[in-house]
């Protein structure tokens, strides 16, 4: 199988008042069609400016990201917006990424308004069915974004994302404003759309044990270089970069009978 | 551990949001904190585990208000001190490190200079002594170049020494007790790490209590002596933590260590257990056990009227007719 996203030595920087920063630095990987590739760092290792160059926000300095047989990197902005019905973007904070003066079914409908797909009452119809997917009351598509719940309205970001049925969905740390038991109905739910429609994710995040459980590959990120990739269970169970281990081992295991940290005794 | 001293106790604590109708948020809540302990406070938003911390350090927002119970600490009772007596022990006897240290710091002023008012606020020393502690403060905390560092301010430091800072202001006065309201939850996890080994090493070194806000239950398992669990206002369950990690008996305790990613632990047909449903709004609480509506096991019993929390044996409490 050719891989779906495929990026090569993509280099991103920005420059600052203090000289230029190499942000990413040659970074190299593929995702395939339907797979979910976990991209795990800490802050400042790239991972979302490396996101933000597959969605077209951060014009890379050198490297190829390819979808299919498109080259992204020095694609024009009006090429880019077709590639939109491929690939989507699930941001971290549902409620600063949703337009608060817009209702729920205005904010789902605006992909396919914006590539003209289907009549007006097709597109309410797709709304509706799309709110009824991921497990929104299609009654409440005239509410506002405050009118929702934490869990809800990235409930409104994933229904956005899935609006154009794309084959790759970035997710940037989608999951990690939200209450514990409302984050596990949310990652189930992106794994039920992923055997449903083959969607392929890209999840950043800074959560291992999460992504342990839901990607089936990690990808470890530090200072700008994907320094480990592998399955899960190799990355977790056999970590070979030292960075991998660190990051390991500092997550607090929810079991007191081992503990990991170095807490002294009570 | 029952034998050490109590150090704080809390009887039937209620906390309501005043409006139109007053709405509870804190209901009924009893939990006691002894010398040297270390107890997590776990639940989800709107649990009133945040609340129940700014209601002790009598730090309420306006629209919020203690009705009721009573706040017992070392002997005196907080809810019946005035504005300076309360003073005198926040700060000093009771300290807090909040969860984003960029808003606890003040960015105007240098880091040696907020050390230095928190100590000269609470003892009569001169500048010079309190500035010298500052920069032993500094040190204490793991500071690299504590002379240099005494003199910066907040925006130079990285998240995670910037909460090393708001650590050394919170030992400034060797409190009693330290309430971490989700102390490590804006840090990477690798500064979590070093961040939460500090805070614990300096309790113990300095015999302070810990009260752990947290909804992160890996942190709890690390950590915490005993954990109380929150939902909707009151507690549900109440246990030492390894019985409540072995044996949770309350639904939701048990949802949310299901819901907890664990490496290794696969579902047959799912990434991860999760719990049906969301929290309840405040202003819309279910009748009987709020949790009944999300819970598998829930039947008519349930909403009939609220569990009443009773003992287990010593130090185990439940508030659920059907564990």
């Amino acid at each position: 199988m050719s891989p779906l996203l495929s990026i090569r030595d993509l280099v991103c920087s920005f420059k600052t008042a203090r000289g230029v920063v190499r942000a990413v630095r040659g970074v190299s990987l593929d995702v395939f069609p339907g797979e979910t590739v976990g991209l795990v760092g800490e802050s400042g290792c790239g991972k979302t400016t490396l996101a933000k160059s597959i969605v077209g926000l951060v014009q890379p300095v050198s490297g190829s990201i390819r979808l299919d047989t498109t080259e992204l990197v020095g694609l024009s902005r009006t090429a880019r917006a077709s590639l939109a019905r491929d690939v989507q973007f699930i941001f971290q904070d549902p409620f600063s990424s949703l337009n608060p003066r817009r209702t729920a079914e205005a904010l789902i409908r605006e992909p396919l308004d914006v590539q003209r797909i289907g009549t007006a009452s097709e597109r309410t119809e797709r709304v509706e069915w799309l709110m009824h997917r991921v497990g929104l009351r299609p009654d409440w598509k005239r509410r506002y974004p405050h009118e929702f719940s934490g869990g809800q309205r990235q409930r409104i970001g994933i229904a956005r994302a899935l609006a154009l049925s794309p084959k790759l969905i970035v997710c940037d740390e989608p999951v990690s404003a939200l209450d514990v038991s409302v984050q596990a109905q949310v990652i189930n739910l992106l794994a039920d759309l992923q055997r449903e429609f083959n969607v392929a994710y890209l999840m950043i995040t800074h959560d291992l044990a999460l992504v342990e459980a839901f990607a089936r590959r990690i990808a470890v990120m530090s200072l700008g270089e994907i320094v480990e990739i592998g399955t899960s269970s190799e990355v977790w169970n056999a970590p070979k970069h030292p960075f991998t281990r660190q990051l390991i081992d500092a997550i607090p295991l929810p079991d007191p009978a081992r503990r990991s940290y170095a807490i002294p005794k009570g | 551990m029952s034998s050490r001293p109590m150090l704080l106790e809390v009887r039937d604590l209620d906390v309501v949001l005043r409006g139109a109708r007053a709405t509870p948020v804190v209901r009924k809540l009893s939990f006691e904190i002894r010398r040297g302990e270390r107890l997590a406070v776990v639940g989800e938003s709107g649990c009133g585990k945040s609340v129940t911390s700014l209601a002790i350090m009598n730090l309420l927002p306006p629209a919020l208000s203690v009705t009721g119970g009573s706040l017992r600490f070392d002997g005196t009772e907080l809810t019946a001190l005035d504005a300076r007596a309360m003073r005198d022990i926040r700060g000093r006897r009771i300290a807090m490190v909040f969860q984003e240290p960029m808003t606890s710091l003040n960015p105007s002023m240098t880091i040696g200079h907020q050390i230095i008012e928190i100590i000269r606020a609470h003892e009569p020393v001169s500048k010079a002594a309190a500035r010298q502690r500052a920069i032993e403060l500094l040190e204490q905390v793991r500071l690299p170049d504590p002379h240099r560092m005494v003199d910066e301010y907040p925006h130079r430091l990285s998240g995670g020494q910037r909460q090393r800072v708001v650590i050394a202001i919170a030992i400034a006065c060797r409190p009693d007790l330290i309430i971490a309201d989700e102390p490590t939850t804006a840090l990477d996890v690798t500064i979590q790490a070093q961040i939460m080994t500090l805070l614990t090493s300096l309790q113990r070194d300095l015999g302070m209590a810990i009260m752990l806000i947290t909804h992160n239950l890996g942190l709890v398992a690390q950590v915490a002596d005993r954990v109380m669990v929150m939902y909707a206002g009151r507690k549900v369950e109440e246990a030492a933590v390894g019985d409540l990690f072995d044996q949770p008996r309350h639904p939701y305790t048990r949802g949310l260590l299901a819901a907890t990613p664990r490496p290794g632990r696969r579902f047959p047909d799912k990434v991860l257990q999760e719990i049906p449903g969301l929290v309840p709004s405040i202003y819309d609480l279910p009748p009987g056990c709020a949790f009944a509506p999300r819970c598998d096991l829930a039947t008519e019993r349930c909403s009939a009227g609220e569990p009443r929390l009773r003992s287990l044996g010593p130090g185990r409490e439940i508030a659920c007719v059907l564990a």
